[in-house]
């Protein structure tokens, strides 16, 4: 069984000021970070290997943390194999570098058509970030296979997981068959901690392969973004809050605005 | 992956409709009323694609809101339910047929679980552009384009996006998009049927059947009040006390939990649920981007804190600068008396 979880390595929100005044964002400390809804994606797929390596000591399954983006993205992999994936491939090319979530989807789906099989792809519901959480949906599409997007509860089955997602107000049990296509929303998992041993490993003994877009067979349309980004925008500046006195001029405060 | 192509010169602006009880949403009466705009501008018809049944006004309500002609697309279940995701490629394969023989050249749908994976799936189908949850959206009619504006780190602040490439291109969109519909009861329409092939449909994929099911913190993420403690909350049973008081879920920011305020299942930031009450009462936390990234959807918040230079004050709409507990404790009085 092999699964494959893509991750996604985001700006860490804390070293951002946003300034709506100015209309602009200032970069204080410019650190990344592993998603949260890409960690959520690594606990889920460890959980399932487990499961399946209860069941089926003889061939337990394979977990390969899959990336696209700059060096950089480096540390993220090698945390992901900290949090139990097996191996990683970061897909790196400077045609990637203005990536819509079209041609992520393009090359995270030949990247994994190039493993040969595969059984489950997990990835985060949303990314803090952009969050779009349209990676799910386009990456299921491009390998032609089912999905169980935004779900909060994954439990392995023997012949396929059974998903609780979320849709709208409801939750929906899905008997999912394999192969099959997974995103998780990380607020339904509790955070997990990567394993210390390991994390000193996937900096000192193990690699991070890199594949091009050449090693991809990607065509020139599957790597030209659909949508691009034109400029920041900024909500209006937010009116100061009033200084109030006391809890009698605050309770006066809230009926006026209708809160309580 | 053979992409899918349009059969005509792509014209005209779609809207896929939801239905609610036999009835249009909201949000797709707004959608269809922002389609109307865009059409008047760049002389367009409005086309609607309605998946569902039993909606017998649906395309009357729709017409008035602002569309020219309406595709029904009948099954007895409904695409919003648990059969209806059962058979979710098979509704996926009806609008992609429809779109290849109609060649729309802008598709509009709503930043909802059905709209999100159709848009996504579609978009990948046909090549084109989508912009995801927009909070403004308009054609531009020299680039033919969809120009949206998206929020970014959940709201911080947003970026504006074009889309570009083979028709369609999509978008969808976040409720008040486009402010409320004008109706118009004089407006003509014509509407059409056909039927959900169920059989096109991906017959990998198994039914399903809803369950109930408690997420770690639901009532978080749709709580109309919530109250909610930092370090410096002094004492955390008066503000237990006012939660009780306000009929508020109680919660933390990150820090509360190594103080043993709350436990990891309530934090409310980048690490925990991110909120969107009517009113939100922050005792004693400071307010650093952590915690207030989880806020940005409150409607009202309320900061206590005794640092008068806390950052939670610049998030605030009303702060007091003092003894957290003491005000919890006036506060939880004056509302029981």
């Amino acid at each position: 069984m092999r699964i494959v979880v893509c991750v996604k390595q985001i700006l860490d929100p804390r070293g951002l000021t946003v300034n709506r005044k100015s209309e602009k964002v200032f970069v204080n400390r410019e650190e990344y970070r592993l998603d949260p809804a890409s960690r959520a994606a690594l606990q889920v797929a460890a959980a399932v290997k487990a499961a399946q390596t209860a069941s089926n000591g003889a061939n337990p399954p394979e977990i390969i943390a899959l990336s696209l983006g700059p060096d950089r993205v480096d540390d993220a992999l090698r945390e992901a194999m900290a949090f139990g994936a097996d191996r990683a491939i970061l897909l790196n090319d400077p045609a990637f570098e203005t990536a819509d979530a079209f041609v992520a989807a393009n090359a995270l789906a030949a990247a994994i058509r190039k493993m040969g099989e595969f059984d489950l792809i997990v990835v985060g519901a949303r990314s803090l970030d952009s969050g779009s959480g349209e990676l799910g949906a386009r990456l299921a599409e491009a390998l032609e296979v089912p999905a169980a997007l935004n779900a909060v509860s994954v439990e392995a089955t023997p012949d396929g997981l059974s998903v609780v997602r979320e849709f709208g107000e409801m939750f929906i049990r899905l008997d999912a068959p394999l192969p099959l296509v997974l995103s998780v929303v990380p607020e339904a998992f509790e955070p997990g901690y990567a394993n210390g041993w390991r994390l000193m490993d996937a900096y000192k003994k193990w690699t991070v392969d890199v594949w091009s877009a050449a090693d991809l067979g990607l065509a020139d349309v599957d790597v030209q973004s659909m949508a691009v980004r034109r400029e920041d925008a900024f909500p209006p500046e937010r009116q100061l809050g009033t200084r109030m006195k006391d809890a009698r001029e605050l309770v006066a405060a809230l009926k006026r605005e209708r809160v309580i | 992956m053979a992409r899918l192509t349009v059969t005509d010169a792509p014209h005209d602006i779609w809207v896929v409709a939801e239905l609610k009880d036999g009835a249009p949403t909201p949000l797709t009466l707004e959608m269809t009323y922002g389609a109307r705009m865009a059409a008047d501008m760049m002389g367009f018809y409005v086309k609607v694609a309605v998946p569902g049944s039993d909606a017998p006004d649906a395309a009357s309500t729709l017409i008035q809101a602002g569309a020219d002609r309406i595709t029904m697309i009948d099954h007895p279940a409904g695409p919003a339910s648990a059969a209806g995701i059962a058979s979710f490629s098979a509704w996926l394969n009806a609008l992609s047929d429809l779109f290849v023989a109609q060649s729309p050249e802008f598709v509009m749908l709503g930043a909802t679980p059905f709209g999100e994976e159709l848009a996504a799936r579609l978009a990948q189908r046909f090549g084109g552009g989508l912009i995801s949850r927009c909070v403004s959206l308009r054609v531009d009619d020299f680039d033919r384009a969809f120009v949206g504006k998206r929020p970014v780190f959940g709201g911080e602040y947003f970026e504006v996006v074009a889309t570009s490439g083979p028709a369609p291109q999509f978008a969808t969109v976040l409720p008040d998009c486009f402010g409320p519909p004008h109706r118009d009861a004089s407006r003509y329409g014509e509407t059409e049927r056909v039927a959900l092939q169920l059989e096109t449909g991906d017959q990998r994929w198994p039914p399903a059947g809803r369950v109930d099911f408690r997420m770690p913190s639901p009532k978080l993420k749709t709580a109309r009040r919530i109250v909610s403690v930092g370090r410096q909350v002094g004492d955390v049973e008066a503000a237990r006390r006012l939660a009780l008081a306000l009929g508020a879920e109680f919660a933390g920011a990150r820090e509360a939990t190594d103080e043993g305020y709350v436990d990891e299942s309530r934090v409310v930031g980048i690490t925990g649920a991110r909120v969107s009450p009517e009113l939100y009462v922050a005792l004693g936390i400071r307010g650093d981007t952590h915690h207030t990234f989880g806020i940005q959807g409150a409607r009202f918040v309320v900061a206590v804190h005794p640092d008068p230079d806390a950052p939670i004050f610049k998030q605030a709409d009303a702060g007091i600068v003092g003894d957290p507990a003491q005000v919890a404790r006036e506060l939880a009085e004056s509302l029981g008396g």
